[in-house]
């Protein structure tokens, strides 16, 4: 039971790594080659969001760092701060999550927002404050809208397309089909 | 089950948590050390770029162009219009090709009077973009040509049309180039046929803003802008692209080179650059070089003028 139980958390690893790497090989393409007005959403950073509220022990701080930090070095981000950031996010997401009595995905999704938020806040602030050049407030902040708009779409899509629930939901369905 | 798995967290989480702390210090110190030597950092980021993008180029060619065909094919439902357009366009441009082919033969006459001979430094290198920064909070593409085909930083690359960017960032097999339309790129124009200095300053947008032009009365919409080759940034008389004015009233370039579809890149050979190898380094006028450290007020005014 345990055994099973942990293959399926490093299956769900393998899962997040494979899409970090696909969402990140998508980003590189060259198809756009013209700056754009607007900033499109950060999927990476929903999906890390979504899966530290439903299935923390997927995404353990190392993995996002990780996972990041490679975004902040191949997109031209200064290093590490970005990653250091979400990791921060997603830990006090997890931490929310675990003391939550009554979740639905609404609540997951302002909280995840809220996270966002403080994300670019800090990013901006912590950019002036070391005399970084920040990127352009409309790009940066439509693309904080965007990926809090998206967030519901990368949760629909995994939970029905990749099916990543809860463990509860897991539990309940395994336990509903043994019974 | 559910006490020992909490029994388990009792142990787990404050590893946990301290994991995560260090993590973040370490990748917050990476940052600061990123903002104090950032060359160094750079050189590590264009290292490891130029070890992975490579290996997925195989991958990243097919799929660039199998998107590029899917727009192409929507783009033949304006088939229609467009070939209405271009057949106006080339009606123009007859009228330029005589235009242009006289002045080609009085210029080829001029060259040879004077004996001159066009500057044989600038060869080129071609290169492929294999991938584009992937941020749209920076402009820059990354070319398949790196310090094995000899790419110095600083040398300028094109497109057909005009210039595109400068070389940031040279890994083995790879190179950047920062594009004109990068909130980073600051290239020293000409604006003829006035001949107003300027600068060309990238703010993301797909018409960089002109910006220092000495006497802004003297230029207008339409003039052709080049580069200036101030300061041994980039070699002088490279196309940028036609003055135009925004309805804001703000002077800014429309490129000449297709920003729309960057796909083969010439990058310049230029020998001539000023190297800068450490963070500290500045690119001065030779003259000073040459002449006691402080100079005097007279040749000041004079590098005033020059620009």
């Amino acid at each position: 039971m345990a055994e099973r139980q942990t293959s399926g958390v490093w299956k769900l690893r393998l899962l997040f790594v494979s899409m970090a790497l696909a969402l990140l090989f998508i980003r590189l393409l060259p198809l756009q080659t013209l700056p754009s007005a607007f900033g499109g959403p950060d999927i990476m950073l929903a999906l890390i969001f979504y899966l530290s509220l439903q299935r923390p022990e997927a995404v353990p701080s190392l993995l996002i760092g990780a996972a990041i930090l490679l975004e902040d070095l191949f997109l031209q981000r200064p290093p590490g701060l970005m990653a250091a950031l979400v990791i921060l996010g997603s830990a006090w997401l997890k931490l929310a999550a675990s003391h939550a009595q009554d979740r639905n995905w609404i609540k997951d999704w302002w909280m995840s927002a809220l996270a966002m938020i403080g994300i670019t806040v800090v990013m901006r602030v912590i950019l002036t404050v070391a005399l970084v050049p920040r990127p352009p407030a409309l790009l940066h902040y439509s693309q904080l809208v965007a990926t809090i708009i998206v967030f519901p779409i990368v949760a629909f899509f995994a939970y029905y397309v990749l099916h990543i629930r809860p463990e509860t939901a897991i539990d309940r369905d395994k336990s509903r089909g043994l019974s | 089950m559910a006490r020992t798995n909490s029994q388990q967290d009792d142990y787990v989480t404050p590893i946990k948590r301290l994991v995560t702390a260090v993590l973040v210090l370490v990748l917050l110190a990476l940052f600061v050390i990123w903002r104090i030597d950032s060359p160094r950092v750079e050189r590590f980021r264009a290292q490891m770029i130029d070890q992975f993008v490579p290996s997925f180029e195989w991958a990243m060619a097919p799929v660039t162009g199998m998107v590029n065909l899917a727009r192409d094919f929507r783009s033949y439902q304006a088939l229609y219009e467009q070939n209405q357009e271009l057949r106006r366009e080339l009606q123009q441009m007859k009228s330029w090709r005589e235009a242009a082919l006289q002045l080609e033969q009085e210029n080829a006459r001029l060259l040879d009077l004077n004996k001159l001979r066009l500057d044989p430094k600038l060869t080129h290198v071609s290169g492929i973009v294999i991938a584009d920064s992937g941020s749209p909070f920076r402009q820059s593409v990354l070319l398949n040509v790196g310090k094995r085909d000899g790419i110095q930083d600083g040398w300028a690359a094109m497109d057909g049309l005009g210039l595109v960017g400068r070389i940031s960032g040279v890994g083995e097999k790879t190179s950047r180039v920062i594009l004109l339309t990068d909130t980073y790129s600051q290239i020293p124009v000409v604006i003829q046929p006035s001949g107003q200095r300027a600068l060309v300053i990238g703010d993301n947008t797909a018409a960089p803003p002109v910006d220092f032009i000495e006497d802004p009365d003297q230029v207008r919409a339409g003039d052709r802008i080049v580069t200036s080759g101030d300061g041994g940034i980039l070699p002088a008389g490279l196309i940028v692209g036609q003055l135009a004015v925004d309805p804001n009233g703000r002077l800014r370039v429309r490129l000449s080179a297709d920003y729309e579809r960057l796909e083969f890149l010439r990058v310049l050979r230029d020998y001539g650059t000023v190297r800068i190898d450490a963070a500290g380094d500045l690119i001065i006028p030779e003259t000073l070089f040459a002449n006691p450290p402080i100079p005097s007020p007279s040749e000041v005014t004079q590098e005033g003028s020059d620009g």
